[in-house]
């Protein structure tokens, strides 16, 4: 029996427990309001699609909107997420079809491309038969004292000129953290003449220091970035913060003036599928620091 | 100690034969929260002081009620947008007007800058239009001189070529001021045809003690143009909301004492 891909309405309550079940069968913890809060919260224009064998939900795959700049203009870029195929369905092509036709969706809409941080199952689907294209990630661990260390470390010149490299893709950090404070209660957001930094403060091991605290952060944006070390002293001043942990794309703003990183190989990649001609030489000012962030 | 040392290099600034003269200064306001009282009451003096000392008229860089920063920060205390106007018109009364761009990303929402990180091109055209549009249907702009200066000193190639666009005349916005490297981006640029006449910020108009430190910064930014005589047209820049019209009397005095000459749009327009 062929499928039928179609956006589901989650003003339907009837909906959001055929998704939860789809989940629920599939193995996944999926709290159903945790993908409510995804997808209202993060963007009214996030959507989710599913795929129906006769009148049976099969396969569900959310698409979170986020706000992405790309050479000056403002675009709805789409984070697939919340995959999942009822057993009885798995091995029918169902996901496939699901972005598949979300290409085709989300291309209509504007949409610039799709994009999402698969784990090790799914990640291998996305690249080799799905077409979609790889940036590993990167990790920066900032301290916050001295002030003039965060200078060291990422080079305030090279970031001012990856700000102007045409091809970056900016994500609205204001719009990731907006939604991630509804959804987490105590993340720390720090503004400085225009620089924003936000994550979840926790206790972390780091070598040769022992338990530190560490700012895993979960966005950042420098508008300013020969003042980072004042964000970094403030951040301090206000919440204690020893560290800030960054886990970046590879190319993104901070990785091409970081002087010294490490590999983000523990952290899950950056995957994108166009939608449209981007530019060549297009990179990513993602953040993952976060787990969830996005 | 600090206070000595600017009395010594002040005296003997004094002393060296340089050509202050060539040295024009105007004073250009960010002019940003006139519903305080006691913003709106010092940038009045100090208005007033200049064209008593100088006989020039100060340049009063604004943000209208219908830019989304301003409108949002009026709905917050509660101050009426009309009344804003009218504090804004008794402003024009004592100064020229040019506008002060701060943008945001969303209308609806009070934070969010649109700066270097997020210079989406779109919202600063549309909204300058719209603020210009502003300020001309109420007549506060000037004849001549159409200026702008930057909020958050953001200052890159759209924003250049969106000054362009609208016909400014002169961009008071770069500066070598701690907080803002972002001239970097334009650098490049600067002295293009087509675009507003760039006129460098040096220093706080504020930044005076018992004797103004606005000397020494010309000195350590221009002292090229003071030892080739070239003449140099330089803005000193102050919120209304931080200026302190005592300190800048004094900046005004000292410059003065030294020979600067003082510039307003109308005298800038005469030279061109």
């Amino acid at each position: 029996m062929t499928s039928i891909i179609r956006p589901l309405n989650l003003a339907d309550t009837r909906v959001l427990e055929g998704i939860t079940r789809v989940a629920t069968g599939a193995g996944f913890d999926f709290p159903t309001e945790k993908l409510v809060s995804n997808l209202r919260d993060s963007s009214p224009d996030s959507i989710c699609l599913g795929a129906f064998i006769g009148d049976e939900l099969a396969a569900v795959n959310a698409f979170m909107a986020h706000e992405v700049l790309i050479g000056g203009e403002r675009f709805n870029a789409y984070q697939s997420g919340w995959s999942a195929t009822l057993p009885s369905h798995q091995g029918k092509g169902l996901f496939r079809s699901i972005i598949n036709d979300a290409k085709d969706l989300l291309a209509k809409r504007g949409a610039p491309f799709i994009f999402g941080f698969p784990n090790s199952v799914s990640e291998p689907i996305f690249v080799k038969k799905l077409g979609f294209l790889r940036t590993p990630m990167r990790r920066v661990l900032l301290p916050t004292k001295p002030r003039f260390v965060g200078g060291l470390i990422v080079d305030s010149s090279a970031y001012y000129r990856a700000l102007m490299t045409p091809g970056i893709v900016r994500f609205n950090q204001y719009q990731n953290m907006g939604w991630k404070q509804i959804e987490h209660v105590g993340l720390i957001v720090v503004k400085d003449y225009t620089n924003l930094l936000w994550g979840k403060l926790v206790e972390r091991h780091v070598p040769l220091l022992g338990k530190r605290k560490v700012l895993l952060a979960g966005g950042c944006e420098l508008s300013k970035p020969h003042l980072l070390g004042q964000l970094l002293a403030r951040i301090r001043r206000e919440h204690g913060v020893e560290f800030v942990r960054l886990v970046v794309a590879e190319r993104s703003m901070l990785a091409s003036a970081a002087r010294w990183m490490l590999d983000g190989d523990r952290t899950e990649p950056l995957i994108h599928f166009p939608l449209r001609a981007l530019p060549d030489d297009v990179c990513f000012d993602a953040h993952v620091g976060l787990k969830d962030a996005y | 100690m600090k206070a000595l040392l600017d009395r010594m290099l002040f005296a003997i600034l004094r002393i060296l034969p340089l050509r202050w003269r060539n040295i024009m200064i105007i004073p250009v306001l960010h002019v940003e929260r006139l519903h305080d009282d006691g913003a709106f009451a010092a940038v009045m003096e100090f208005c007033a002081d200049y064209t008593r000392l100088t006989g020039r008229r100060a340049l009063a860089t604004v943000i209208t009620p219908v830019a989304p920063l301003l409108a949002s920060e009026l709905r917050a205390v509660g101050f009426d947008a009309s009344e804003y106007e009218a504090r804004l018109r008794r402003l024009a009364e004592v100064a020229d007007m040019g506008l002060h761009g701060h943008f945001l990303r969303h209308q609806s929402e009070a934070e969010g800058p649109v700066h270097n990180y997020w210079p989406e091109r779109c919202v600063v055209r549309e909204q300058i239009g719209i603020e210009l549009a502003w300020l001309r249907e109420r007549g506060l702009l000037p004849e001549h001189g159409l200026s702008y200066a930057a909020g958050w000193w953001y200052l890159d190639s759209s924003v250049r070529a969106t000054l362009a666009f609208h016909g400014f005349e002169y961009d008071f916005s770069p500066s070598r001021n701690h907080y803002n490297l972002s001239i970097r981006a334009v650098r490049g640029e600067v002295g293009q045809g087509g675009m507003p006449r760039e006129i460098w910020a040096v220093a706080g108009v504020s930044a005076a003690g018992t004797i103004s430190r606005v000397p020494r910064h010309i000195w350590r930014m221009h002292w090229r143009d003071l030892l080739a005589n070239r003449s140099t047209v330089l803005s000193l820049y102050s919120h209304d909301w931080d200026i302190d019209p005592g300190r800048a009397r004094t900046t005004l005095r000292d410059l003065s004492r030294l020979g600067v000459e003082f510039t307003d749009l109308a005298a800038m327009h005469g030279a061109a």
